[in-house]
């Protein structure tokens, strides 16, 4: 989960910097072979979002009258979808760290 | 002379308070000297009224006596009217059947006058500043005096009289209508007497707390739009003007009167900066999380119900609410030097009735003065020495306002009584302190969260201090709970730090002789990696328990 969401995050920072004109078609590929692969991690959510992000970059070129708000909403949608993984895997590695922790300290007690 | 029966009635429930009440102390004392040193008007009656003539002014009295009128050009209840009353209560004399005490007046108008009507006229704020102080005790002060109620502001210094019927009643900033005065004044009265109470009144409130719906729905529908376009182009390809875009659409948002829009674009507005500027802090996730942010809130506003609408839009960080009477204890303080340009002391306080914390917040702008030359301490609340020298102090706050975050005005209303130098560990009751670290985690180290929920005292089991990180030149400190969890505290080393760096060392070197101290930090928690950190504002290296 750590490396999808390590991988989502600079194809999103791209998306960003590069803009829905220019980055939306070359990131398209890379959202939907990531959706793949979140599904098959167990990420439903995340899989829906990425493949509702690619399909709406896949079609934004051949659309005359271009309505970016709904791309632009499933994009703030997955951006705040990693930043709560993020959040949740943080506390994960903070208690994990703690139970190793304990781990360690019981054979000498 | 016999008068009218509405108009006799009327006279006899007349005392002197409702003759004030009508206009003032002054004119009534007036009329009762004009009458003293006067022949006898000529009076008659005519219908439902009496035509009472006093030297060149002719005044009709009619039930109810705020009805009467007078032919000199005065707009309000004149001396000629209540002389004349004065007059006819003595001609009146007592009725049949009337008792040596009448009962007291029922207020009848001023019970069925709508509670809604009241809360629609004061807006929410108002109503919600009157609730706060009434239940801290610092409401108005209300005195039923025979046919009228006086009620005093002594925060905003205005007095009403209400009186039967509620139009003419009196109020010290001489508005004939229904002023705020009296809405509030009314409002307060109800309250009092069980007519409404406080759930009911909040009830009534408008949640848009005043925000026109129209509006709103313009200024994020323009937000979505403008951040879906800038989204479109690309942050590489935005011109540097984009800044000043954002930071016209958070000017926006203010006027709207949606402060958490205001700060989420203030926000994207100092990532648009940092990135048009090269600044090696810029970071996409960050800039891309502030902007999802921004877009996300401002759709939730155009889509939600009046009431979740109100949530939403968060509150200005400039509304301060009377919050009564304040049992503070200042814990610890600090001195900031925020990239915003601003500088100064936070002051961090525990309440020790509702055992949480309060700040209050002493920044200035910064671009003007050198740090050396800027006044560094406030004498605040009328207490007899500066706010610094209070520290580990107890002191009562009468009359405080906060605002939503915690944070205490530095308003002259307010008055702290210094009651001494106490130690912490005699105020902060026992299970206030954080031993068990697993609980910093869950309740304290929400990210994104403000600094006040994530403010902590912690007690750790024992203290590890670690070697001094000359690489990323940090001290540290490694803190564990009794089952072995670990809190660390970390302090970067720069040259505003350089005071609380050799005070950790100090303490390092001195849990080196004495590692059975149980010392106790006070500080903000927050995560970073796989761990989870304190940022010290204070240390008590002897809390000095309470036995």
């Amino acid at each position: 989960m750590t490396e999808l969401l390590r991988e989502m995050e600079p194809i999103l920072g791209d998306l960003l910097r590069s803009g829905l004109d220019t980055g939306g078609p070359a990131s398209a590929e890379k959202l939907r072979a990531l959706a793949g692969r979140c599904e098959a991690a167990g990420l439903h959510t995340g899989a829906a979002l990425l493949t509702e992000l690619a399909d709406g970059l896949t079609a934004r070129p051949h659309a005359l009258q271009k309505n970016d708000l709904p791309l632009v909403d499933t994009l703030c949608r997955l951006a705040r979808y990693e930043a709560l993984c993020r959040q949740k895997l943080q506390e994960e590695a903070i208690v994990a760290r703690w139970q190793c922790l304990a781990e360690e300290q019981q054979p000498d007690t | 002379m016999t008068l009218p029966d509405t108009l006799a009635a009327a006279l006899a429930a007349a005392d002197e308070e409702y003759l004030i009440g009508l206009c003032n102390k002054g004119t009534v004392n007036r009329a009762k000297k004009d009458l003293a040193g006067s022949d006898a008007p000529e009076a008659r009656t005519e219908g439902e009224e009496v035509e009472i003539r006093l030297g060149d002014a002719v005044c009709r009295i009619r039930a109810p006596l705020g009805e009467s009128t007078c032919s000199c050009p005065s707009s309000g209840i004149c001396r000629h009217r209540i002389a004349a009353i004065l007059w006819l209560k003595g001609q009146a004399g007592p009725r049949s059947g009337e008792t040596a005490s009448p009962a007291p007046p029922a207020f009848a108008q001023l019970r069925a006058f709508s509670t809604e009507k009241l809360v629609r006229q004061l807006g929410a704020k108002r109503v919600n500043d009157l609730l706060a102080r009434q239940a801290g005790g610092d409401g108005p002060t209300i005195r039923q005096g025979g046919s009228t109620i006086a009620v005093e502001f002594p925060w905003q210094d205005v007095t009403v009289r209400l009186l039967e019927p509620l139009e003419h009643s009196s109020c010290s900033c001489h508005s004939q209508s229904l002023c705020i005065h009296k809405a509030e004044a009314l409002l307060a009265w109800q309250l009092q007497n069980g007519v409404t109470d406080p759930a009911a009144v909040r009830a009534l409130c408008p949640p848009s707390d005043g925000r026109d719906p129209a509006a709103v729905r313009r200024v994020c529908e323009e937000v979505r739009r403008t951040l879906a376009g800038q989204l479109a182009t690309g942050l590489s390809r935005l011109p540097a003007e984009s800044c000043e875009t954002v930071e016209r659409l958070a000017a926006l948002a203010h006027t709207a009167g949606l402060p958490a829009l205001e700060r989420a674009l203030r926000a994207l507005h100092e990532e648009y900066t940092a990135c048009f500027a090269r600044s090696a802090a810029f970071r996409d996730e960050i800039c891309l999380a502030r902007f999802a942010h921004a877009f996300r809130l401002a759709g939730a506003l155009v889509n939600a119900d009046e009431e979740t609408q109100c949530v939403l839009a968060g509150h200005f960080r400039d509304e301060y609410r009377p919050v009564g009477r304040l049992e503070l204890y200042l814990l610890g303080l600090r001195d900031v030097a925020g990239r915003s340009g601003y500088g100064g002391t936070i002051y961090y306080f525990w309440e020790r009735a509702a055992h949480r914390f309060y700040t209050y917040a002493d920044l200035r702008p910064a671009f003007y003065e050198e740090p050396a030359r800027r006044r560094r301490d406030t004498v605040l609340w009328k207490l007899p020495c500066t706010l610094r020298q209070a520290w580990n102090c107890a002191l009562d706050l009468e009359g405080a306002r906060a605002n939503e975050d915690g944070g205490l005005s530095a308003t002259e209303r307010c008055t702290a009584t210094l009651l001494g130098r106490q130690p912490p560990g005699s105020v902060v009751p026992q299970g206030e302190l954080i031993t068990d670290f697993s609980r910093l985690l869950a309740e304290r180290s929400a990210p994104l969260a403000p600094e006040i929920q994530r403010l902590a005292l912690v007690r750790p089991a024992c203290c590890e201090p670690q070697a001094y990180d000359r690489v990323r030149q940090t001290f540290s400190l490694r803190l564990l709970d009794k089952a072995g969890r670990d809190l660390w505290l970390e302090v970067r080393y720069q040259s505003a730090e350089q005071a609380v760096v050799q005070t950790l060392e100090r303490f390092a070197a001195r849990l080196q002789r004495r590692p059975d101290a149980a010392p106790v930090f006070f500080g903000t928690v927050y995560r970073e990696g796989d761990r989870l950190k304190l940022y010290p504002i204070e240390l008590f290296a002897d809390w000095g328990d309470a036995t």
